[in-house]
């Protein structure tokens, strides 16, 4: 097993890697009275254009296929379902899809052993039944009502719908009803066989456990698992185009307060000279200080009453290109955007601005290791961005730059808006 | 973990020395009684308190001081819990070993500072916080709406009656906030100090006795008051079920129900309740509603159940086609008259009972829920981890079934979509 020891708090991952591909990352902590198991495979609502291997033509699956399939996996072969077993034992279980990956966690305080063994046994040996898929698909249409209802997930994915051209952060996660419609037993078991391989999966394991015994019932189980020949994924690529689909939609619902959400899309080629970490440490400082409630926009925007609440700031480091978000409630959308878009042409952070900011980032990083579950998802976050864990990232913060600060703010550009609000309902 | 009690004149320090954690948690720790007018001062009071102070007089002041000091976090809240209403007033800190003991101090020192300074003068608090912080808090009770789920859930207990604290909502009623002025909330503020009991609890890798001292020097509170009100509401008192039936611009139809009980024993009430709350509608897939509503019918994504132990009730919700509401009403009801029949079996009661058991052992990794369980060991008499999983394991079957027959059914309520 490699030691990645985290410099700053000197606490330790065990990093393995199985003969047959999969990684393994685990974090046991002396003082935590839990543990946290999450199987995870990068596949994700986005993956819907592959090929695996050498076939020649790409297969598409309908968006929501990851999602569905995440869904579908509790099933087993005798009509039972993954989550009767972990109820025998006391145990949490739960699963869900982002864009990017799928995660089936279980969290418990007993019987590590068979929790593990049963995580495993259950991802690896899904049962896809045609009369099991149909009615789930009843499920699943009721859950994307269900977000139809909320005006913010109808802010967050009507944004993402008009801000992308190509891009899959463009479709719902679960996909919608129609897509749903075509999504068949035998859907999901190709999706399965092609991406729920062990070179495409990684284990991360946090809390109350001893390593080598991990590592032993993790080993027992994948020797039995048929073995499969690597086969490279292939996902197909499309150009996200740096202008946006649409710049600006609105719709209404019966909300208290209109909601704005609004997105500047940049060409990641604006910013060549960084890596993908040095764009999200330095671009989550500006936001912070120029932003967050710390800085003079926030004070003039709340203490003019123009947001509720404050604002919410965020940016995404994606394949093609970055984008910084700005979420607010607010009636008076237009001079708002103009504030915002005034603080974007200008941005200079001072010393002691980013001097404030690296003091809270060194004490979010310390506080994470309180959580189990925050732990691990840094470690799949790292996985997920760079398959490798950022074990300097306590010195990472403590040097960040003022000049490379300036740098990456004077890059920020705001050509391609896209603005999506939600007002109230017409009288 | 080393708990330990500091009587102060004003106040008792209760604490909990650990270094499981690398942080450290604090909270000053209110008690007041839930009534109508209560519920919305306090929300209005803790978000003033919470907003700026005399030394920070702004958002922005106070936020880059919270940074400098290694993102201390300091936040306020009110809940009620069943008659009473609970106030607390945080802060979250690194552990001083990655900072330093000022640092400690100063954080310590910045809860007071807010708590006890605020922006007012000596008649009310200052105008432009007060218009903002009001504004605020008129559309946070307006925006309940915008969530069909907890809308309808509060819908259903506010028509248990006016003056029924299950119905009140926890931010606070639009009509009271309109009554209040800067003078009426800081009249309402100085009679919270004077006479709202409290106490301060702390966790962390600290050495006590000097956090006492340390602390001492900061919490300036007056008199010391014992408000002794019954924390748990009287019996929900059912003549006859009703059915209460709204529209609402949603394509679900969220359907709300309420349950009341007869003569339930401590017992009954604080380990045999919570586990027949989760055999029939909560904790996992694996209820019986579950199992019915999504599972065998696809009729919802989600159906739960929420045991109210402080209100006596139980609240069920679920979201549907408002075609398939009869169908889910007849299902609701199936589940649980196959209870009362005794339809079910000791693994499954064992089941629910690791969940429960799993649930407690997850506190003992969070230090706010150590403290709550802290606080509510000496609101009502909370026992210790140990006893109540053996009491838990102690429940037999025929307790559930005899719960499930003392449940009576109170209010239907739908918040019907299109």
């Amino acid at each position: 097993m490699k030691k990645i020891v985290y410099k700053g708090v000197e606490e330790t991952v065990y990093y393995e890697k199985l003969p047959n591909g999969l990684d393994v990352y685990m974090y046991p902590s002396d003082t935590a009275k839990n543990f946290y198991l999450a199987y995870n495979v990068r596949f994700g609502s986005v993956d819907t254009e592959f090929k695996v291997g050498k076939e020649k033509r790409f297969t598409s699956v309908p968006n929501g296929t990851a999602h569905f399939l995440e869904h579908q996996m509790f099933q087993e072969d005798d009509g039972h379902t993954a989550f009767e077993y972990f109820a025998t034992l006391g145990s949490s279980v739960n699963a869900f899809t982002t864009y990017n990956y799928t995660s089936y966690e279980v969290t418990a305080s007993d019987h590590f052993k068979e929790n593990l063994e049963y995580l495993l046994r259950y991802v690896e040996n899904p049962v896809f039944k045609q009369n099991s898929v149909s009615k789930e698909r009843g499920i699943i249409k009721e859950e994307i009502r269900m977000y139809d209802n909320t005006p913010m997930s109808v802010l967050n994915f009507g944004l993402e719908y008009n801000l992308n051209n190509v891009d899959g952060h463009k479709y719902l996660i679960s996909g919608t009803e129609e897509d749903i419609k075509e999504i068949s037993a035998e859907t999901l078991q190709n999706c399965y066989d092609a991406f729920y391989t062990p070179s495409n999966m990684f284990l991360v394991l946090t809390g109350k456990f001893l390593p080598l015994e991990a590592l032993g019932i993790i080993k027992s189980v994948e020797n039995e698992r048929e073995e499969q020949p690597r086969k490279k994924i292939t996902r197909k690529v499309y150009k996200e185009p740096v202008e946006v689909d649409l710049p600006y939609d609105v719709r209404e619902m019966d909300v208290s307060v209109p909601k704005l959400k609004v997105a500047y899309k940049i060409d990641k080629d604006d910013f060549k000279n960084y890596s993908d970490l040095d764009l999200k440490i330095y671009l989550d400082a500006i936001l912070v200080a120029k932003f967050s409630d710390i800085s003079d926009l926030y004070e003039s925007l709340t203490e003019q009453n123009l947001v509720m609440y404050g604002m919410y700031a965020t940016r995404d480091v994606r394949d093609d290109y970055v984008v910084l978000t700005f979420e607010m409630e607010t009636d008076y959308r237009d001079q708002v955007l103009d504030l915002i878009r005034a603080e974007l042409r200008n941005i200079k952070l001072s010393k002691e601005e980013l001097e404030r900011v690296k003091k809270s980032n060194i004490a979010a990083f310390i506080l994470h290791f309180d959580d189990i579950m925050d732990v691990a998802q840094d470690i799949e976050d790292d996985v997920l961005s760079s398959n490798r864990i950022t074990d300097d990232i306590f010195d990472i913060y403590k040097n960040m730059d003022l000049r490379m600060a300036n740098d990456i703010a004077s890059k920020i550009n705001i050509d391609n808006e896209c603005v999506y609000f939600i007002d109230k309902l017409s009288e | 973990m080393k708990y330990d009690c500091f009587t102060n004149d004003t106040y008792n320090l209760y604490t909990i020395e650990t270094n499981k954690f690398k942080s450290g948690h604090m909270e000053i720790v209110f008690r007041s009684e839930a009534t109508f007018e209560n519920i919305t001062y306090i929300s209005f009071l803790i978000s003033m308190l919470f907003e700026n102070s005399k030394k920070y007089p702004s958002k922005k002041t106070l936020s880059r001081k919270l940074c400098d000091l290694y993102n201390v976090m300091i936040n306020g809240t009110s809940s009620r819990v069943g008659n009473t209403i609970i106030t607390n007033a945080m802060v979250d800190f690194i552990d001083p070993k990655y900072t330093d003991m000022d640092t400690l101090e100063e954080s310590i020192e910045l809860l007071f500072e807010l708590v006890l300074n605020p922006n007012a003068d000596e008649f009310e608090f200052d105008e432009l916080t007060f218009e903002r912080v009001k504004k605020e808090l008129a559309k946070t009770i307006e925006s309940l709406k915008e969530d069909p789920k907890q809308s309808s859930i509060l819908n259903a207990l506010g028509a248990l009656g006016p003056d029924d604290p299950r119905g009140f909502n926890a931010n606070g009623d639009i009509g009271v906030l309109e009554s209040i002025t800067p003078k009426k909330l800081y009249d309402f503020y100085k009679n919270f100090l004077e006479t709202s009991s409290r106490n301060i609890y702390l966790i962390g890798d600290l050495d006590m006795k000097m956090m006492n001292k340390m602390i001492r020097k900061y919490a300036k509170f007056k008199a010391i008051v014992d408000v002794d009100t019954e924390v748990y509401l009287p019996n929900l008192y059912v003549k006859k079920s009703n059915t209460l039936v709204e529209e609402a611009n949603v394509t679900q139809t969220n359907l709300v129900q309420i349950y009341s009980f007869v003569n339930l024993t401590a017992r009954e009430r604080d380990y045999v309740v919570p586990l027949f709350n989760m055999l029939w509608g909560s904790g996992s897939l694996e209820s019986k509603l579950y199992k019915s509503l999504r599972g065998e019918n696809s009729l919802c994504y989600n159906v739960n159940t929420y045991y109210q132990k402080y209100d006596r009730v139980i609240v069920l919700h679920t979201a549907v086609d408002d075609s398939s509401v009869t169908l889910s009403l007849k299902l609701i009801i199936a589940a649980l008259a196959s209870i009362k029949k005794g339809k079910l079996t000791e693994d499954e009661l064992e089941n629910v009972k690791n969940l429960l058991i799993n649930s407690l052992h997850l506190s003992l990794d969070n230090p706010d829920r150590l403290i709550d369980m802290y606080v509510f060991k000496n609101l009502v008499g909370l026992k210790s981890i140990e006893e109540r999983i053996d009491e838990i394991r102690s429940v037999g079957l025929e307790e559930i079934i005899a719960v499930a027959k003392k449940m009576r059914l109170a209010l239907t309520y739908k918040l019907r979509g299109e």
